[in-house]
């Protein structure tokens, strides 16, 4: 059966306390401290595991909604850069005008 | 063949350089007319460059975490015996030393990489937005084309119609003033759209990451040196059961030093993550906030800037970029 979410919160936070614990205690408390540790080590990585994978879930919806912003910002770029094409191709249609006045012999 | 040239060179006659310059200013106030300020464009830009880094370094981290596992997983199966008293080497002969200790590669946390690519996206669009040089020497290429365009008419005609060569110069700068301006009103304008839009999104992720690499009980952290803490002290086990030989000195002394040389790495990494992602938060507000009240102190911003450029510098350091 799965490790439960809660349980594998429980089992990290806990090996963090006896971690904390035994950078502080005297050498003579070590061994206690130990002990407790290696009765959490057959679930350790179970627990690991399960609470970085329900984590992530959190940053992967996140992500998801900033993505569809961005790509907002993207059309925006998109839609600013119309503005010199459109200059280029107004430019162009002129040059355009004018090949044909001078095949008609200029302006009246 | 008549084109309106009677209607053309009237308004050029009319149209005196000062009158002409009174129309493009005209033009220039109403495209002005939007509530961002250009010190808000600049600082939405730098924002936007901050968050950036903030990801890259985000990223980088998380990378860095799962090379370092695969280092902490193998002194781990070193210094197995001396987790119990029995030597026993039934897991190492099973190949458990492949198994990660916590998986962390890009497919085990791809919210996480998803999460930091999509801050780095957002910002690099936000900065390319911003930034001045985007789409203006676009604008001036269009506009020299233009003016040229207009030069290629014959003298003869351009005589007749009584426009100069200055006159078509002095288009071409009024086209790429009025560009340059329609630039920063649509710029304002996608800023007023997008910011206030994308800060609640934002502010999840940012708050997310200061979460994972807090030091003092994020997911992230805690499950990473727990296990460098598990090798810490296996290690020191070992050495006060077998550190009278010199053999086993030899292999457990570097091990200790490596994995401590690992855990101090990534806790200055981890935090000064967590101080960026934490400005990150508070600057984001801050530019929501300044677009609808240009009062607004910009100072957070700056601050985001500092601590996200300290955060790439001491995650790149600690995994050998500088």
């Amino acid at each position: 059966m799965a490790m439960s979410f809660d349980t594998a919160v429980k089992i990290v936070v806990a090996r963090r306390k006896l971690y904390d614990l035994r950078a502080k205690a005297p050498q003579d408390q070590i061994a206690k401290i130990d002990s407790q540790i290696q009765r959490l080590d057959p679930y350790k990585d179970e627990a690991n595991n399960t609470v970085m994978a329900k984590s992530d879930a959190a940053f992967k919806a996140a992500a998801a909604t900033l993505s569809a912003q961005t790509k907002d910002i993207d059309a925006a770029i998109a839609d600013i850069g119309k503005l010199a094409q459109a200059l280029t191709q107004m430019a162009a249609f002129i040059t355009g005008i004018l090949k044909v006045i001078q095949a008609v012999g200029g302006l009246p | 063949m008549r084109i309106g040239v009677g209607v053309k060179p009237r308004f050029v006659r009319q149209s005196a350089p000062f009158q002409r310059l009174a129309i493009a200013s005209l033009f220039a106030l109403v495209l002005t007319g939007c509530g961002v300020s250009r010190e808000q464009l600049e600082a939405a830009g730098t924002f936007g460059q901050s968050a950036a880094a903030l990801a890259t370094g985000t990223k980088a981290a998380y990378a860095q975490a799962a090379q370092d596992e695969l280092t902490v997983r193998t002194a781990t199966y070193v210094v197995l015996s001396a987790r119990t008293d029995v030597d026993d080497p039934t897991p190492i002969k099973n190949r458990a030393y492949r198994t990660p200790l916590v998986r962390l590669g890009p497919k085990d946390i791809a919210g996480r990489y998803a999460a930091a690519a999509a801050l780095a996206a957002y910002g690099e669009a936000l900065a390319t937005l911003l930034d001045s040089k985007t789409q203006e020497g676009d604008l001036a290429t269009a506009s020299d084309k233009f003016t040229t365009a207009l030069k290629g008419i014959p003298a003869t005609t351009l005589a007749e119609a009584k426009i100069t060569t200055a006159d078509i110069d002095f288009v071409g700068k009024v086209i790429t003033t009025a560009g340059d301006l329609y630039l920063d009103y649509r710029r304002r304008q996608v800023l007023e759209q997008v910011v206030p839009k994308a800060a609640p999104i934002v502010n999840k992720l940012c708050s997310l990451f200061a979460s994972d690499f807090d030091l003092e009980g994020g997911v992230f952290a805690t499950v990473f040196t727990n296990d460098i803490d598990d090798v810490l002290a296996s290690t020191e086990r070992a050495l006060s059961r077998r550190g009278g030989s010199l053999q086993d000195r030899a292999i457990l002394l570097p091990i200790y030093q490596q994995t401590t040389s690992i855990r101090s790495k990534s806790a200055a990494s981890f935090q000064s993550l967590q101080e960026a992602a934490n400005s990150c938060v508070k600057s984001n507000k801050t530019l929501a906030k300044s677009i609808s009240d240009p009062t607004t102190s910009l100072q957070d911003i700056i601050d985001f800037a500092t601590k996200a450029q300290k955060a790439y510098a001491v995650v790149n350091s600690s995994i050998g970029l500088k």
